[in-house]
């Protein structure tokens, strides 16, 4: 088997031209995938920015490069150029301190409002007397733009029923209508990327798979594709095939997980129910493949760790056989309700030029037309060597994103039916060793539930990286949905948000932060509403 | 097609009606053989050597050494399953099966199996439906408790094992003697019993000096004569 071949090219130039160069791109028909930061200490700080052409070329990927002094980091945004940039250049504002000029919006979407004041400011003093600490919020109003609008403000959130995770959405509404809507992120804030850095790469495969627990393969599998291009590693054929096998099973589990929640947040729970129970057979085979339901841990610096017997690929078949029948039946209940039909049609369309412009990816984008997929554009695992095509809709609005994930669900599972044959035949050998990392960086993305993904790997010879970088679906899919809540009806927020399936734990771990030893947040403060 | 889909969702309520139960206690619903659990250590087996504590990727490993003496343990509330030390242990005295360790717990396995049947090597089938089924597993999940829950039985199981001196300066080496024999073993296996003999003493002298030592006296070892047949 050839493994495809991942064209990088990394360029480096002045920070004053970046916004030509960035632009010059845009017109060959470049997506903007992610803008990263680093500190390199003498260098200054690197400034990264992710292009790809694959939905043109196979696996053609640029990265731009810009170097910043350090102790006046500034750069020109190039958010009016392309709005993909806006949130990762909101990221180099918080968490590195970088002044973008000229940025639209550049208000805070991690930290909380008043950090300044939590992290740099006085501690507080216990009273004399009492002993005792002053633990209420500051008294100064904090700066929201939101509030100051002479609207409702509704807020969702921190933790809402509309959201599986916890975040905050707050709307300002008038009437009925959504007329601004603006989301706070960091309440999952776990500082993965720089735990990353200081544990080697087989402690970081098990990390990776912590960053999201519903597409745990994807990650530790796109760490391990990056790992093994540093190595210069050939991944033996049977390994391949369980790698691609394993995501389609997770993808199986997590869109039929999605679809049921759209149910349950547009009030239909029913739903949920019966898409719970036809999920609980991949849930089965995948805890006969890999031995746990959630983190499967099976995927390996080089291959697989365990083999996978030909009593599970039978096993996985004949549960396969009961969900052929089962998952088109659910699929036709759902689609001959007409109330959660009629909620979800001609709700939140996304036009085919906006979805271009503004970078989607996933099933966002394969709703609205868009052969967008890592699986085909710059393939991976074994995906050359299965039949398969992409599916997209044209509907644009929340149903066709819907019906995409129920047409995925079903070419996964003929998928996973031609992976189980071909790793009964498939030479025996599991993992190829890896046995030294010489310095060198590449990125690397798969195709996970809800879009690519991106990891950025860089090794300095050491058993450690030197950074990882991650980007992850949600972090472009939610500013995506924030754009189409704006103008929308209330109460057709539920419907926006479940159809994006936004995954808030995977982008929250984003962000790179060196707190002091004080890391209290209070969380009252994050409303700015007192 | 509206109407055809309708009915159809009035045939799956009808049937859910009768339906079992789809979910089940985790314990004794469906245990797969690549299940991993707590990591049980054979301390028969375990030399000490410390591999499971450099690879643990969640810090539950730990190696402590107390005077002429290493204590290794096993923090279970800290452990994420992961299998890493099982993979990497040398002596394979690590394991994440859900095995059973006690005698009453096998016997007691061994008829799950009867009643329930395997299916081929890969699991046990789940146990959904009838009272009798009910009864075996209630008592199997009993059996994991007693074994797993209970709070007297701490799930870090200690070993302590003695570690080398040093046989010139006679200061302790962060190496246990059980390692170091292993080792000695290992080697000598592969050789020729004649040369191994000659061997033998060298190797029991260079393995059981510290460092320093070795340096002070690496010089005079090296110009040692040798006769190697």
């Amino acid at each position: 088997m050839s493994k495809p071949h991942l064209n990088l090219i990394i360029r480096e130039i002045k920070a004053d031209t970046l916004g030509e160069e960035v632009s010059d791109l845009l017109e060959k028909g470049a997506r903007m995938i992610y803008t990263s930061g680093v500190d390199m200490g003498v260098r200054g700080i690197q400034v990264n920015y992710y292009f790809c052409f694959d939905h043109h070329e196979p696996s053609q990927h640029t990265i731009l490069r810009t170097y910043l002094d350090r102790k006046n980091p500034v750069i020109h945004s190039v958010t009016p150029v392309t709005s993909q940039a806006d949130w990762s250049e909101r990221e180099l504002i918080e968490f590195l301190g970088i002044t973008v000029e000229g940025h639209p919006n550049p208000t805070h979407l991690w930290l909380p409002l008043d950090w300044k004041e939590i992290y740099t400011g006085e501690k507080p003093v216990a009273h004399p007397d009492t002993e005792r600490i002053n633990t209420a919020p500051p008294v100064k109003p904090l700066k929201d733009n939101i509030v100051t609008l002479p609207l409702t403000t509704i807020p969702y959130g921190p933790y809402h029923p509309a959201f599986i995770e916890s975040n905050y959405l707050k709307m300002s509404v008038e009437d009925e209508v959504v007329r601004k809507a603006d989301l706070k992120l960091g309440f999952n804030h776990r500082g993965i990327i720089k735990l990353m850095e200081r544990r080697d790469y087989y402690k970081d495969l098990f990390l990776a798979e912590r960053v999201c627990g519903i597409c745990n393969t994807h990650h530790s599998l796109s760490f391990a594709m990056s790992v093994e291009d540093l190595a210069a590693v050939e991944v033996p054929q049977k390994a391949q095939m369980a790698r691609t096998l394993l995501c389609e099973m997770e993808r199986i589990q997590s869109h039929l997980l999605s679809i049921g929640l759209i149910g349950d947040l547009t009030g239909f729970r029913t739903m949920l129910m019966h898409a719970i129970r036809i999920r609980e057979e991949m849930q089965d085979c995948l805890e006969v493949v890999s031995g746990q339901r959630v983190t499967h841990g099976l995927i390996a610096l080089g291959g697989i760790r365990r083999d996978i017997t030909e009593n599970q690929t039978d096993f996985i078949l004949s549960k396969l056989k009961i969900m052929k029948k089962s998952v088109p039946q659910f699929f036709d209940q759902c689609q001959s309700n007409d109330v959660l039909m009629g909620r979800l049609k001609d709700v939140g369309i996304l036009k085919r030029e906006n979805a271009l412009k503004s970078g989607a990816i996933g099933p966002v984008a394969r709703g609205s037309g868009l052969r967008i997929d890592v699986r085909k554009n710059s393939p991976f695992a074994a995906y050359e060597d299965v039949d398969w095509d992409i599916v997209t809709e044209n509907g644009c609005d929340c149903l066709a994103r819907i019906k995409v994930k129920m047409r995925e669900t079903l070419m996964s599972m003929h998928i996973c039916e031609q992976c189980c044959d071909k790793i009964k035949i498939a030479p025996s050998s599991l993992a190829a060793k890896v046995n030294e990392l010489p310095c060198g960086e590449t990125i690397s993305r798969s195709e996970a539930p809800r879009g690519e993904l991106l990891y950025h790997v860089v090794s300095n010879g050491t058993n450690t990286p030197a950074f990882v970088r991650i980007r992850v679906p949600t972090f472009i899919n939610a500013r995506i949905m924030l754009e189409l809540i704006h103008g929308c009806w209330l109460a057709d927020v539920p419907a926006i948000i479940s159809s994006v399936d936004p995954c808030y734990s995977c982008t929250d771990r984003v962000t790179i932060f060196k707190g002091k030893e004080q890391s209290i947040v209070d969380m009252r403060s994050l409303g700015g509403r007192r | 097609m509206n109407t055809i889909g309708k009915f159809k969702a009035f045939g799956e309520l009808i049937t859910n009606v009768f339906r079992n139960p789809v979910t089940v206690r985790e314990t004794f619903g469906f245990v797969a053989k690549n299940f991993r659990w707590m990591p049980r250590r054979d301390a028969d087996k375990c030399t000490g050597c410390g591999a499971c504590n450099e690879r643990c990727s969640s810090g539950a490993t730990n190696i402590t050494d107390i005077g002429t003496e290493r204590t290794i343990s096993i923090d279970g509330l800290r452990c994420i399953f992961c299998g890493r030390c099982a993979d990497v242990c040398p002596e394979h005295a690590l394991e994440l099966t859900i095995e059973p360790d006690t005698e009453e717990e096998k016997k007691f396995r061994s008829e799950l199996l009867k009643t329930t049947g395997d299916v081929g090597d890969t699991c046990v089938r789940s146990l959904r439906g009838s009272d009798e089924d009910s009864e075996v597993s209630f008592k199997y999940t009993e059996q994991i408790n007693v074994s797993y829950g209970s709070e007297e039985k701490n799930p870090a199981i200690d070993t302590t094992l003695k570690l080398q001196r040093c046989t010139v300066c006679g200061e302790v080496m962060p190496v246990t003697e059980k390692h170091l024999n292993v080792i000695m073993e290992r080697v000598l296996k592969n050789l020729k019993p004649e040369t191994a003999a000659i061997v033998k003493k060298d190797m029991e002298l260079y393995l059981t000096t510290c460092i320093s030592c070795r340096r002070m006296h690496s010089l005079e070892w090296n110009t040692h004569p040798r006769k190697f047949t």
